[in-house]
């Protein structure tokens, strides 16, 4: 076991843990942070993604000892009280189904946005291609990125777009 | 830190039970629960751990309206259900429907869902039937409820019900608003103390009737759920998250070759590893538990074992599965259904078409791996879970364990996509066991291989259809079989199916055949013949191809192979497909529930919807377009319990690469009253896309030992990439009789899912005249049948 200090949304911390251990069980298990999540351990999901440095980082495969900048995780996006932009557009879209993937969905979109604050919806699709949804909300997370880039994704519930249809109209 | 974070509404729910009573006891028992200040680092946490373990856990009596409905002095309500949300806003449908009847404002409510000592059982969530028919059973105690407290408030304000008016938990007099009283007042921290009746908890009712539905408020609107915000800010604690004092870390050894017995293990390779505690063995059940988490990963991939391979190969390899199937002989055939003279008829029709279609297993591959934690302390056990079936879980494990059931209960909180996956509990079971077994909290999670091979599959499903057509081009002899691999299908949470009982060698008496099925009938064919047969594999028991309940688990397999070929017959008649559909409706004699009428509305609504031209398929154009890249339209429909749906597909097909994209999806879906409209519409728009998934990409692989199909690139799924450019959903209600109310409310959750693989199929067939008839549609494939049928 080795003392790591970890700078944490802000805040700086100790763990006293194995040089090797995935900053994903550091961050939950040590840190009792919620927003990273195990899928794969694999990096090849992103249920984990948090930044680091403000680059989106896979903690499931990344030793604790590598971690050399500050951590950001998806409870560090909020202000007190104040959401993300992309979390307003996330609720305001109403995006998760179950909502488990949507740590990696909202974090990878952070970090693309800070890249390229304007994408094309050929840019957002390639940006977030390595970030699963077995809901398959791909559509609604989607929307959720343009209305950002589209009004800031300042919050307002969205109606239902469906078309209501009574029989004898149809 | 080892806290116990619980979210908020649980938490509370917890505070208020008191275990020395067989009810729910809203008013907090001094001394009976120990709360102490919070150490978490999350506002609002507590330690609960010692408070949970103190009392036994009883059965919540459904037939005492305290159960169901506690209104709090604030003037709130929190309504507990026996239910679970699998992720698709039934919490807040269900919360609309008891704020509806109780006359209560949204916003003063709360629900609280699946927690087997404090919410009466109605057996969690299964088969799309939340809204329809557990959530009447809710309204009907909400209206209950409702007709209690104006009696109540008719005594104190001295004026009869007929001249009280409510709204928003205050009854006032008609005319005299200023002669008022609360809910609170009335009830607030106090019993209803009023007996239910019903044999058993789906009937549950009152003297009360509901409201008609004209006087319906707060159903029918899109009440954004209220879960979403605790999702995207991370606050919620979820069952994967869940910590106590002193909890472990388990990790499954598996059997690296299906059937494989163990032989010996080598305690001696991870004694020495950090954190270690205890390798638990029993049978073919293997764990490793440390201190830690990632010590248990380790130690789990360090351990020696030595595993005898078996005598015989578990199954074929999924390569040659189809020809499995086809030349075996059934476990089970299931009597044919038949109508009129199929064999002449089709030996006499003008033109025959005759054609198999072949669908492989398709698993669940939750994005997060099983997991639960389970708390032995105090003799009692308590288990954390995402179980859809909370209470099956906790009968199921008390009997696993001979506990007797009142010392076991569980706590349902939300995880991954459920769709059929968490009603059967691999991870709640191994968690209990390995806490009995230790005598300390043990969580546990499934890594990603071990979920993507091990999980539960929907059934392989082999295909022969033959059909006739007259000389006009109707239908007139249809002739379908089906070869489903579903024997030995999964049980709900059952102590002898669920796996580590399998791998101890716990087994039920005999194998539990699964229901291969014939399509609903759907079309009015004179002549018809329809059989399915399940066919099992050499391996039964301690199998990866456990087969289980996946969303509509026959559904999109049969549907597929129908759909494919009502489309094939439309192409062979030169007729329009969605022509084609409408002409074989209208010769339908099934109208339960309105079927017929509500299917024309539906089919042409779609139609109408994406503007359909009305043409065969394929497209005519399709010899003059030049390019690698063709487009196509087609059309499937079909009908999950009282819910119709008609879903139009439009593809991309690139003829130089296989590539299929589906870039526009219209659905429309007739489910009678929709409670709410966002709600359902992403439930539906989300039912097609994993719909999609399992059309363009989704396939367990194996070779003759062990699934192969582990991780995201052998098992790959839909990504961001897939999506389509526009999706529209047409909420229909196709009622012939435009002055009558709504119907009642038919489950959503997996309709719109059952028609995805066949629309595509048909699309792409449109888009380029080739006709893809084996799941999925990966582009290896496409391009090898584009090959073979040009």
């Amino acid at each position: 076991m080795s003392v790591f200090s970890l700078r944490v949304n802000g805040v700086t911390r100790e763990v006293d843990v194995d040089p090797s251990t995935p900053l994903l069980y550091v961050l939950r298990n040590d840190l009792d942070l919620k927003g990273p999540r195990f899928g794969c351990g694999l990096a090849q999901c992103g249920a984990c993604t948090v930044h680091v440095d403000g680059v989106a980082t896979r903690s499931c495969i990344t030793p604790v000892s590598a971690v050399k900048g500050e951590v950001t995780t998806l409870e560090g996006l909020s202000h007190d009280g104040q959401l993300d932009p992309l979390q307003q557009a996330w609720i305001a879209e109403q995006v998760p189904q179950c909502g488990y993937c949507q740590n990696g969905q909202i974090m990878t979109a952070k970090a693309l946005l800070a890249r390229n604050p304007n994408p094309t919806d050929d840019e957002i699709r390639a940006g977030m291609e390595g970030v699963l949804c077995r809901c398959m909300s791909y559509y609604r997370i989607q929307a959720a990125i343009k209305r950002v880039v589209r009004d800031g994704g300042l919050a307002a519930a969205v109606e239902s777009q469906a078309k209501v249809v009574k029989g004898v109209d149809a | 830190m080892n806290t116990l974070i619980l979210p908020q509404v649980v938490e509370d729910a917890l505070h208020r039970v008191n275990p020395a009573t067989t009810r729910r006891n809203f008013l907090r028992a001094s001394g009976a629960l120990v709360v102490t200040a919070s150490l978490g680092t999350a506002p609002g946490g507590k330690v609960l751990a010692q408070a949970l373990a103190n009392g036994r856990y009883p059965d919540p009596d459904f037939l005492q309206l305290d159960t169901w409905i506690v209104i709090h002095p604030d003037n709130t309500a929190t309504f507990y259900v026996g239910k679970t949300d699998g992720g698709q806003g039934t919490g807040t449908a269900f919360r609309q429907m008891m704020c509806d009847e109780l006359d209560i404002a949204y916003d003063q409510t709360r629900l609280v869902m699946g927690i087997t000592d404090i919410t009466p059982d109605q057996g969690g969530s299964g088969g799309s039937d939340g809204v329809e028919r557990d959530g009447q059973v809710m309204r009907r105690v909400a209206a209950e409820a409702r007709r209690v407290l104006l009696d109540l408030a008719s005594e104190r304000l001295n004026t009869p019900v007929i001249d009280l008016t409510v709204r928003d938990g205050l009854i006032s007099v008609q005319g005299n608003p200023s002669r008022a009283v609360t809910y609170a007042e009335l009830v607030g921290g106090k019993r209803f103390d009023v007996a239910l009746s019903g044999d058993n908890v789906d009937r549950t009712t009152g003297i009360a009737t509901v409201k008609p539905q004209n006087e319906l408020r707060v159903i029918g609107q899109s009440i954004p759920r209220y879960d979403t915000p605790a999702k995207v800010d991370g606050s919620l604690t979820w069952a994967v998250d869940v910590k106590v004092p002193g909890m472990l870390h388990a990790r499954n050894v598996r059997p690296p070759v299906a059937g494989a017995t163990l032989q010996s293990i080598d305690e001696s390779s991870v004694a020495g590893m950090p954190g270690f505690v205890r390798v638990v063995s029993k049978g073919n059940y293997v764990a490793v538990v440390c201190e830690r988490e990632e010590q248990a990963i380790n130690a789990a991939r360090a351990l020696k074992a030595q595993w005898q391979p078996p005598a015989q190969a578990p199954f074929p390899a999924s390569n040659d599965v189809f020809d499995f199937i086809r030349t075996q002989s059934p476990a089970v055939s299931r009597d044919a259904e038949t109508i009129g003279e199929p064999a002449a008829a089709l030996a006499s029709a003008a033109t025959r078409v005759e054609a198999h279609y072949d669908v492989p297993f398709q698993g669940h591959t939750a994005i997060g791996p099983a997991h639960a934690m389970a708390d032995p302390t105090d003799g009692q056990l308590t288990i954390y879970s995402n179980d859809m079936k909370s209470y099956g879980l906790r009968n199921g494990v008390a009997e696993f364990l001979g506990l007797p059931r009142e010392q076991v209960r569980v706590v349902y909180m939300d995880g991954p996509q459920v769709y059929g996956r968490t009603a059967a509990d691999d991870a709640g079971f191994e968690a209990a066991y390995l806490a009995h077994e230790l005598g300390r909290p043990v969580r546990v999670q499934w890594m990603r291989d071990e979920e993507t091979a091990w999980d539960t599959k929907g059934p392989a499903y082999a295909f022969t259809l033959r059909g006739g057509l007259d000389d006009q081009g109707k239908v007139v002899a249809l002739d379908y079989e089906a070869r489903a691999l579903d024997f030995n299908h999964l049980w709900y949470n059952d102590p002898n199916t669920v796996l580590i009982a399998q791998l101890m060698g716990r087994r039920s008496p005999q194998a539990a055949p699964g229901s291969a099925e014939v399509p609903s009938r759907q079309y009015g064919v004179a002549n018809q013949r329809m059989q399915a047969h399940i066919v099992s594999l050499p391996l039964i028991w301690e199998t990866p191809l456990r087969t289980g309940n996946l969303r509509d688990p026959n559904g999109p397999q049969v549907t597929f192979a129908f759909e494919s070929f009502i489309d094939e017959l439309a192409a062979a008649a030169h007729a329009d497909p969605v022509q084609f559909r409408l002409d074989m409706i209208e010769a339908s004699t099934e109208d339960a529930i309105f079927r017929k009428a509500r299917s024309l509305a539906t089919v042409r609504a779609a139609a109408r919807a994406y503007g359909w031209e009305s043409r065969p398929s394929p497209n005519p154009r399709l010899r003059d377009t030049a390019g690698a890249v063709v487009s196509g339209r087609g059309i499937a429909y079909t009908y999950r319990s009282g819910t119709i749906v008609a879903v139009i597909a439009e593809v991309d097909v690139n003829r130089e690469t296989g590539h299929v994209w589906v870039k526009r999806l219209v659905c429309a879906h007739d489910c009678g009253l929709v409670v709410n409209p966002t709600g359902l519409e992403h439930t539906v728009e989300c039912g097609m896309l994993h719909g999609l998934s399992r059309a363009l990409w989704e396939e367990v692989q194996f070779d003759e030992e062990k699934v192969t199909s582990v991780d995201w690139v052998t098992h790959p799924t839909m990504r961001h990439s897939d999506t389509p450019a526009s999706i529209e959903v047409v909420i229909v209600n196709g009622d012939p009789n435009p002055d009558r109310p709504d119907l009642p409310s038919y489950g959503a959750g997996e309709a719109s899912h059952k028609p995805m693989i066949a629309a595509v199929a048909n699309a792409v067939f449109d888009a380029t005249g080739v006709r893809l008839r084996r799941v999925p549609f990966r582009k290896e494939r496409v391009l090898e049948a584009l090959r073979s049928q040009t």
